[in-house]
């Protein structure tokens, strides 16, 4: 499979904040941070991974704001010190107006998706039919 | 324009798969139904002047509208109003909830939609539900129904920009609509319009202030 990852890209502009989808299309949260690695030979850093969830947004965005993002994520966590979904470049398959993952998204941030479904969405009737 | 509208129109058209041959009804939708709209709405305050104003009857209930028909059509007239208000208040608290669903779900990046079970969208629909609970509670507290329209689109008004801006950027992004991009024409058309509407959105808060909300 080629893999359309283009070598330079404006971040900012082209990836901060898109859309993440899985192959199966099912979306799974947003391109909330990025890690940055220092080759060992130096040089300028490159980006090795996509970071998502609150724990990446809230810094992100900072202020009280954020503040009380990450907060409020610790708090939901049974891990007080959970790090945001980490998803390495090398899992990218394409770039574009959608972020797309060439593995199902192993659920990042699927926590409160899962508890809302099975304390409240999932016990409505119909839940579970589909439109199509 | 309006914030939610955007939502809503671009979450349909995703849900929908819209295409190139899609663009066609969409432009008949514009040209056809917003005219229609806006003919029905004058017409709708129309027939309300005429039957109210030699009465000296001041209009501040939507059930005053059913009124004019009323008197001019009988009881079918009647009958065809309330299946009209029923369909217009229902298709809008289900538009404006579904609205707020799309908005916060697609600011996170969670799954939204109707192209999945409700169970696989879970928080959206859960925002759904919860946007519609709100708003009752909020309509229960007595609050003036035309006083809540009246502020809601002044505040719309003054946020338009920040819809209509970034539209008009991807309307000129090749990596979202290929060759459908904008004409130099319609960018100046468009950019007139943008200042338009960023003179409307400044003057409009100081205006509700200064007026008192027209009242």
């Amino acid at each position: 499979m080629t893999v359309q990852i283009p070598e330079r890209l404006d971040v900012l502009l082209e990836l901060l904040d898109r859309q993440l989808a899985d192959t199966e299309g099912r979306l799974a949260g947003k391109v909330d941070d990025l890690e940055l690695t220092v080759p060992d030979d130096g040089g300028p850093p490159v980006v090795t991974a996509i970071l998502s969830g609150p724990q990446a947004l809230g810094p992100r965005i900072g202020g009280r704001l954020g503040q009380w993002m990450v907060a409020v994520a610790r708090r939901l966590h049974p891990d007080a010190d959970a790090q945001p979904a980490r998803i390495d470049f090398a899992q990218l398959a394409r770039i574009g107006p959608r972020v797309l993952l060439t593995a199902p998204a192993d659920t990042p941030n699927q926590r409160l998706e899962t508890w809302v479904r099975t304390h409240l969405v999932g016990r409505i009737p119909g839940a579970g039919h589909a439109d199509v | 324009m309006t914030p939610y509208k955007v939502f809503f129109f671009s979450s349909g058209a995703v849900e929908e798969g819209w295409t190139r041959a899609d663009l066609m009804l969409n432009r008949a939708n514009v040209y056809v139904g917003f005219p229609l709209g806006g003919l029905l709405s004058l017409a709708i305050m129309g027939c309300a002047a005429v039957v109210f104003q030699p009465r000296g009857i001041e209009v501040d209930h939507l059930s005053q509208v059913a009124l004019p028909v009323g008197v001019a059509l009988g009881q079918v007239g009647l009958a065809l109003v309330l299946v009209g208000f029923f369909a217009a208040t229902f298709g809008a608290a289900l538009e404006t909830s579904m609205c707020s669903g799309y908005a916060i779900a697609q600011y996170f990046g969670w799954q939204w939609g109707k192209f999945v079970r409700p169970a696989q969208a879970a928080r959206y629909h859960a925002v759904v539900l919860v946007s519609v609970l709100a708003a009752v509670t909020f309509a229960l507290t007595t609050v003036d129904p035309i006083t809540v329209t009246e502020y809601s689109i002044v505040l719309s008004a003054a946020a338009l920009p920040l819809t209509y801006f970034p539209i008009l950027v991807v309307a000129n992004d090749r990596s979202y609509l290929g060759d459908k991009t904008n004409s130099a024409f319609t960018n100046v058309l468009a950019t007139i319009y943008l200042l338009l509407i960023v003179l409307v959105s400044i003057a409009t808060i100081p205006l509700m202030l200064a007026t008192k909300a027209g009242s």
